[in-house]
């Protein structure tokens, strides 16, 4: 229902005289009902990455219930039973409804984590008016940190809820609680929200994979190149505990992109670093994005285990069960064995040996690296003209029959477009990288579409070949062509629209973007 | 959103404890669920405790859309909000005349709820006007409690004979009998003449001093005492209704 009336919520300072709602409330013409009054656990939830704060909603349980508000008036949307772990849990575990409807629509693929817990006191009393009508709700709630209820309430507020075409009778309720308390604040709901998780040590939306680092154009490339080296790091270190908890899937795929992204920088920024140490660490992590890789393909095919099925007829759908189940039991191996990598002494090791040099602040030898010393604004430019004109170049390379290889090798070269591009996105006005970024991004779908119709392709045959081997069950060896034909169509829709798409991104118009993108002067 | 009307020419039939009690029922199981007093007496307003604002008033109503959107109110039932009455609705009449298009004047006005409510319920003040005609052409169903005696049967044909008159679709209206009392040979009697004819429900409400009580209790007898015999009476008839697949 629209136009609900606005709550209001005052805060009181916890170590305040008590506060009597009652007291306060007789000399107005409404009366309380009888207090229900209530001790419960209230928890928060959210997606490491604060979808759920992000998008205006907080995720929260108490007792055996579980809801989403609307953070600005604290208004229930949906709820729903605690799934079974109370801990974590994702959009999935919920039977269809509202709730599950809103929450995927937060996030499908991250889970829910517990961010923090609260013992919550509260008394609620019913507003009536002289006919004894309900004219709203008032709520006092003191709010004590799980962990140190001794410390007493960190937080006392008074919420009023106004019923529908009581704003106004309510209002005088309003006036006389904050004229009573000299020392109060009025807070909306997402305020005091944040202020619960800032007293657990948390800021709500304080991760995320994205680059958001400042680049000063004046500065050395090699220090902003440390800067971006440090944040993508940083980055990989937030999301070690949850690939080794196998909290959800995007620690991993997070993990993986900062790391492509430090490669990236390593190898695209030619002379900014002793190529010797750059080579090794290359090398290194080149590596370490192996060790991942295993897992990450499977992750990829346990993501479609609804989709896959649906797409093919009803007959075939049952011969996809025992494919899953193999890919699951081959994943909790693979994650036995990056699980105990990440805990191992050679990965210690080498982070500790990657963050040494990534702190060392000195300009290396001029000899070794002669474009250290560039300033950023200018090597940002070259370096992304350079890739840019290296994916035109390839691109009309690209023959009419559009054969893999040459896909295959553009999309990398993308790839290593896109990530220059974000890395010094914070030098350009984003008016001007946004659109650019935003014709190079419609390439790549192309481009993605394809490798990965390739990739799972080449991943199905390979699992046909060896279950073959041990004796194939036909129902198993139906579903899988029937998939196969399915990524084949796919595939080939995305090489027939191959030479349409690269032929939007090699027009004038795309190249005028470029262009003025990277002649113009340094922006300020 | 679906309309339900209840309506009667004749007055005391029971129109305002049908309405009241069906719409906390349509509250509960597909919410939300308005209830809008039409009638300048404003009984099913009363029995919510609510008062309407004193600026609201039957020019407002027929204003429409945003005027009406402020003067609804909630209950005290969670997804049950009303649109009270005004005792200036006594006039609804006169203002309908001067309207361009009185008998769609009420669907054009409350178009705009078509989002926020999955049922409204309209408590129709009893006689045969302006405003009723401007209530069938808004209403989905046209629900007509009915004492059975013969003078009810005779103003129920009255009102079928006025919707062939003026081309309107008979199939919306549904009777059902209150104040059923079984011990009354006219009143089994005339059950059992009328009680399958189409356009009839099958569930009666017999009369129960409880539901005189709404006017002490001022909250609907199915959430005070949903358990009465005529509170399962209403319940059974609020599911043949759904049932019904009119709404």
């Amino acid at each position: 229902m629209p136009d609900l009336p606005e709550t209001t919520v005052i805060k009181i300072d916890p170590d305040s005289a008590a506060i009597s709602v009652p007291h306060i409330l007789e000399n107005t013409p409404y009366s309380l009902s009888f207090p229900e009054r209530q001790k419960t656990l209230r928890h928060y939830f959210d997606t490491f990455d604060s979808k759920a704060f992000s998008s205006g909603l907080t995720v929260q349980s108490e007792g055996r219930r579980i809801s989403i508000r609307e953070s600005s008036s604290n208004r229930i949307l949906a709820s729903d039973t605690v799934p079974s772990n109370s801990a974590c849990f994702m959009a999935a575990n919920f039977s269809p409804g509202t709730f599950s409807t809103l929450i995927s629509h937060i996030s499908r693929l991250r889970a829910f984590c517990r961010l923090a817990s609260f013992q919550v006191e509260s008394v609620k009393w019913r507003v009536l008016d002289c006919e004894e009508k309900t004219i709203g709700t008032v709520i006092d709630e003191s709010i004590s940190c799980i962990e140190s209820l001794k410390k007493g309430p960190i937080l006392h507020i008074i919420t009023l809820n106004p019923l529908r075409g009581y704003s106004q009778e309510m209002g005088t309720l309003r006036k006389a609680l904050q004229g009573e308390m000299a020392e109060s604040d009025s807070l909306d709901a997402a305020g005091i929200f944040r202020e619960l998780m800032r007293h657990t040590g948390r800021e709500p939306g304080d991760y995320s994979s994205k680059i958001t680092l400042k680049l000063d154009p004046g500065a050395q490339v090699h220090e902003s190149a440390l800067r971006l080296l440090r944040f993508t790091t940083e980055v990989m270190r937030h999301n070690e505990a949850g690939i080794r908890k196998s909290i959800d899937t995007e620690f991993l795929h997070d993990y993986r992109v900062s790391l492509r992204r430090a490669r990236s920088i390593l190898a695209q920024l030619k002379g900014v670093f002793d190529p010797e140490t750059a080579n090794r660490f290359r090398k290194e992590l080149k590596e370490l994005a192996g060790r991942t890789g295993a897992l990450r393909d499977l992750d990829v095919y346990l993501l479609q285990q609804h989709d896959f099925p649906a797409s093919l007829p009803p007959i075939l759908r049952g011969g996809l069960t025992p494919f899953f189940a193999g890919i699951t039991s081959a994943r909790k191996k693979i994650h036995r064995k990056l699980d105990r990598y990440l805990s191992s002494e050679e990965y210690r090791k080498l982070m500790s040996e990657w963050e040494a040099f990534l702190s060392i602040t000195q300009l290396p030898d001029p000899e070794k690296a002669p474009a250290a010393s560039i300033a950023t604004g200018k090597s940002a430019r070259t370096s992304i003209r350079k890739s840019w004109k290296r994916v035109i170049r390839n691109g009309r390379l690209v023959s009419r029959e559009t054969k893999d290889e040459e896909l295959h090798e553009l999309r990398i070269d993308c790839k290593k477009l896109r990530y220059l591009m974000e890395f010094f996105a914070s030098l350009f006005p984003s008016d001007r990288i946004g659109p650019a970024l935003k014709q190079l991004k419609q390439l790549q779908e192309n481009l993605g579409e394809f490798v990965d119709c390739a990739v799972q392709l080449e991943f199905l045959h390979e699992h046909l070949d060896a279950a073959s081997r041990n004796g194939c069950d036909p129902g198993l060896a139906a579903s899988i062509g029937g998939l196969m034909t399915r990524i084949y169509l796919t595939q080939e829709q995305a090489r027939s629209t191959f030479h349409a798409s690269f032929r939007t991104f090699d027009s004038d118009r795309t190249a005028a973007l470029f262009e003025e993108l990277l002649t113009e002067r340094m922006y300020k | 959103m679906k309309t339900i009307a209840l309506y009667s020419i004749k007055g005391g039939v029971g129109k305002t404890a049908a309405a009241v009690n069906l719409s906390y029922l349509s509250a509960l199981t597909s919410p939300p669920c308005l209830i809008c007093d039409l009638d300048p007496q404003g009984a099913s307003s009363y029995y919510f405790r609510i008062t309407a604002s004193k600026k609201f008033s039957s020019d407002k109503f027929l204003k429409g859309n945003k005027k009406i959107h402020s003067n609804i109110k909630a209950t005290d039932f969670e997804n049950l909000d009303l649109l009270p009455s005004d005792f200036s609705y006594r006039n609804l009449d006169i203002e309908l005349s001067e309207e361009k298009k009185p008998q769609k004047k009420l669907k054009k006005n409350l178009e705009s709820l078509s989002d926020d409510y999955s049922h409204v319920f309209f408590d129709c003040p009893p006689n045969l006007t302006l405003l009723s005609e401007s209530v069938f052409s808004a209403s989905d169903i046209i629900l007509v409690p009915m004492i059975p005696t013969t003078l009810s049967i005779r103003t129920y044909n009255q009102l079928i004979d006025f919707f062939t008159a003026n081309n309107l679709d008979r199939k919306r209206i549904r009777a059902f009998f209150t104040m059923v009392e079984k011990r009354k040979a006219m009143h089994r009697d005339i059950i059992a003449e009328y009680g399958d004819a189409p356009g009839f429900l099958r569930q009666t409400i017999p009369y129960n001093s409880e539901v005189e009580k709404m006017g002490v209790y001022r909250a609907p007898l199915t959430a005070v005492k949903p358990n009465s015999v005529a509170s399962k009476a209403y319940k059974g008839l609020f599911e043949e209704l759904m049932a019904g697949k009119a709404l």
